[in-house]
Formats: C-alpha cells, structure tokens, sequence
C-alpha cells in the first residue's frame, strides 16, 4: 500500500509488546521514523527487529509514563532524533486483575498513574512540543472497550480507560486551532499478551467468541491499521472521536 | 502487490451524483474499486461522476434508482451483479433533509425523509445481504449524521434528526444480525460543505464553526477517507459502530 507517513516523526509508548508494538511495526513500515518506548526494565529488541524486517526506521527511546520528568526527556529525546514530532501514540498501560475490594491504594495509584495520568502526560507533552514546532499532527490514545462495559476483576482499570477516552476528547477541543487532531481507538478483545490471562481461559476465550458478532478475538495488527488511520489524511476531520473497534461486542445484548 | 486500498471490489453508492456521494464514489474508484453511481434525479451529474472515473482509468456505472422504491432497489443490485459478477461494498449515502422547523414542515416531508433516509436504507441492505453472505465477505457503510446521536447536540430538522437516529440503530441490529462476514457502520458527519446546508443562515454558521475544534467545514473528501477506511480491510475488527467524522463539534 502506499505509504502515508515518510518523512514523519513518530513515537508509541509501550511498544515492547502487543498493539503498541503492532502499531510501531506499522508506522515505520509506512515510512515513519519511529521512537519505540519502553520502560527501563522492558527490552525493545524484537519491536526493532520487526521493524528492520520490513524496512523501517527506529529506536528505542527509554521512559516510565507514570514519571514526568522522563516523559519529558522522551519527547526531547524524540524531537532531537526525529528534528520534528508529528505523531504521538499513547499505548502504555498495565492491566492487573484484581477484585474490587482486594484492590489497595498502592495498586489503584499504579493503574492510575500509569494508564490515566501517563496518558495525560504523555499527549500534553507531546502536543506542547508540536505546538512550540509550528505545525499540524496528530495523536491517538489506546482506550479500551473497557471504557464502556464493566468487569468484575477491571474495576479501576475501566475507571481509567474511562478516562482515557474522554481525555481524548477534551485535549481534541484545545488543539483543533493548532490543527492537532486527538482521537482513541478502544479496543476489544485482542490476542496480546495483556490479555493472555483471558483468551487462554477456555470458557471466557468462549464467551468472547460467542458474544462478539464477527466472532472471533482481534489481532494486534488489525488495532494498528485503525491507529494508523486516524494519524493518516485519511482521518483528516476526525478529531474528539473514539472508535470502538470490538467487533461488535457492545452491540450484543441479546446473550 | 498492489497498492489500492479496494482493489477489485464493487461498490454500490448510493445517492452518488453530488456531495458526499460524489466524493465516495470518485475515491473508492481512485482506491482500484468498480463503482456503481446511484442517482434518482441527476443523470447528468450522475455521467459526469462516471466520466471523471473512466476518465482516471476507473470502472463505473450509472444507474437510476428510488431507494425508497423495494423494485427500483432490486433493479440497481441486479445491474451490478449483471455488470461487474459481485457487490463487496454498500453505502447507503443517499438522503435528503427539509431545513424546516417542525412546525412548517408536513407529513409528505416527514414520509419522504424516512422513506429515503431510513427505509432506504434498510432496502438497500437487505438486497445486498444475501449476495454478501454467499461471497462470505461485504462491507454496508451507513452515512448518518452526527445530529442522529445523543451528543454531539441534534438540530431542530426533525425529520432529518430522526431518520438518522434510526440509521444508527438500524446500523447496529444489522452488524449483530450480519456478522460474522459482513460488517455494518455509520460515519456520523458534522457540518460538511455540500448543497444541503447551501443556504445556511451566516450566523449560525459562525457558531457552529466556534464550536468546531478544527474551526473549519468538513468537505466531502473529508468523509471519503473515512468511508474508504471502513471499506476496507484495514476496519475487519470493526462492526456496529458510529463513526463521527465532525472536526471536534460540540465538543467545548
């Protein structure tokens, strides 16, 4: 296909594994250099791989979202490398499960620092560094489907994608006069290694494939073409939206 | 490998001499896809949209039809099969709007929108429907309206309001009662540029640009990148959704 983001400077946090990494694959193989993030304990080499494999560019670049300080230096460090930032996906995001009332304010601060105010710091920091460069770009935020349905062991985890999304919106309302778009793709069930611990459980892995209307479970691929999109021309007046990419699980409520 | 994002596929646009249908039509084509223009009162800006495709080295097909009318409906699938073996997309664009309060506006116009927005639809797919089903893949692209959801905010065009609240939900029933190899979902457009909202009143398109994050119109190809998105298998894991392409309205 033809290749939508040469010449364009990009970075995706949490992009060791799963979608973030899908979504890095992607944008380098569409001519994007690529900032790959991890935290400092997490190891960069196969995303780096991948993406050498299809003739990408990239590096790795270090930074734990939960710690300004090194988000800040993350999107320096990006900016400098790239000489420019145009696109920035926020992906990072822990996903423990947990009851609702076993859950200590020690594992609630880490969901929320993590997946709600990494998000937060990591689009605002990227946006102010497009702003101070002077020109358009775009952002996308990985929600979830989690951001409209509840689960028992996901309490705080939804409260956070909850979040996510319309941080989503809210940030797409003050950048539109910079000719930043925000948007989030929120994700249903998608073969990650996040969601390991309920796609191997045979009868939840049932459940979903039951329920959802295309029944089966997704591919991290398929939530980086959506990603992909929505940082493309092709999105060019979306902006504020989630897009709910669970092949029809929502919708069904006739189990 | 090609480059096209619908290389080969048939397309059906409905409502395709003008506007949103236009632009959809002369994309998808532009994206390798063979394109039926649908039209009910413009043939010849109907063969105007056919020229310029065939023009770029497309395929296209004009064909008049009512999508209020079941056998108007059944004529314009049957063509496509009869011309190009297949029908892999659907969009379900044509529509019409009375920009008239509910107080002026009749029951004719109250029929005619719901005939044409709503039950067009809704005619549109079920025709499709089993053709889809045997190749076991299609794509059915709603064109709603963001107006049809409960926010961003509606406008006062009743008829029009409805009819697409009732394209949103006829867009979920059918991703539910189509899958697992068709997909079916709505782009929800804000205040887009065509010659529907022409004569709109110049103060109130001050405010909705102030409400508008991109401070700008949508245009028509605006909507074509999206819709080409959702026809294609880069949106495989996306079924029953309301797609707003609305520049930030309403957001504030």
């Amino acid at each position: 296909m033809e290749k939508r983001f040469v010449g364009k400077v990009a970075f995706v946090t949490g992009a060791t594994t799963g979608i973030g990494q899908a979504t890095a694959v992607r944008l380098a193989s569409e001519g994007a250099l690529v900032g790959v993030n991890q935290r400092p304990s997490d190891d960069p080499t196969e995303t780096l791989r991948r993406i050498k494999d299809v003739g990408g560019e990239a590096f790795p670049v270090v930074a734990d979202v939960r710690d300004p300080a090194q988000v800040v230096a993350m999107v320096q460090e990006v900016a400098r490398r790239g000489g420019r930032l145009d696109y920035v996906v926020s992906n990072a995001a822990i996903n423990p499960m947990m009851k609702w009332d076993e859950t200590s304010i020690e594992d609630f601060d880490a969901l929320s620092e993590t997946n709600f105010r990494g998000t937060w710091l990591v689009c605002t920091e990227g946006a102010k560094q497009m702003v101070k460069e002077g020109h358009s770009g775009a952002i996308c935020c990985t929600s979830s489907l989690s951001a409209h349905v509840g689960s028992p062991s996901q309490v705080a985890y939804c409260g956070t994608k909850a979040g996510v999304s319309m941080l989503a919106k809210a940030l797409g309302a003050v950048l539109g006069e910079h000719g930043i778009r925000v948007n989030a793709v929120e994700p249903g069930a998608i073969d990650t290694p996040m969601s390991a611990y309920l796609l191997q459980d045979p009868p939840a892995l049932k459940y979903y494939e039951d329920r959802i209307a295309l029944h089966r479970v997704g591919k991290p691929e398929e939530m980086a073409s959506v990603i992909a999109f929505l940082l493309s021309d092709d999105a060019s007046y979306l902006t504020c939206t989630t897009v709910l990419a669970d092949a029809g699980f929502i919708v069904n409520a006739e189990l | 490998m090609n480059d096209k994002r619908l290389n080969g596929k048939v397309a059906i646009v409905t409502g395709s001499s003008r506007g949103i249908g236009r632009a959809i039509a002369e994309r998808f084509a532009t994206e390798g896809a063979k394109v039926i223009v649908n039209w009910v009162g413009r043939e010849r800006d109907a063969q105007s949209v056919v020229d310029t495709i065939e023009a770029s080295g497309g395929e296209a097909l004009s064909v008049r039809a009512d999508v209020s009318s079941s056998a108007d409906v059944k004529e314009l699938v049957r063509a496509t099969v009869d011309r190009f073996g297949r029908v892999d997309i659907l969009v379900n664009n044509a529509g019409v709007m009375y920009t008239k309060s509910v107080l002026e506006t009749t029951e004719e116009n109250w029929d005619r929108t719901i005939d044409v927005n709503l039950k067009g639809a809704y005619l549109c797919a079920k025709e499709v429907a089993p053709i889809m089903l045997r190749q076991e893949t299609g794509k059915i692209i709603m064109m709603s309206s963001n107006s049809g959801l409960y926010h961003p905010s509606a406008m006062r065009f009743t008829e029009y309001v409805t009819s697409k609240a009732g394209l949103n939900g006829l867009t979920k029933a059918l991703a539910l009662a189509l899958g697992p190899h068709i997909t079916v979902n709505a782009i929800c457009p804000g205040w887009i540029k065509t010659a529907m909202v022409e004569d709109t009143d110049p103060e109130v398109e001050r405010a909705i640009l102030a409400e508008t994050a991109l401070r700008r119109w949508g245009t028509t190809d605006d909507v074509a990148g999206a819709a080409v998105f959702l026809a294609s298998k880069e949106a495989d894991f996306i079924t029953g959704e309301l797609l707003i392409v609305a520049g930030g309205r309403g957001m504030h």
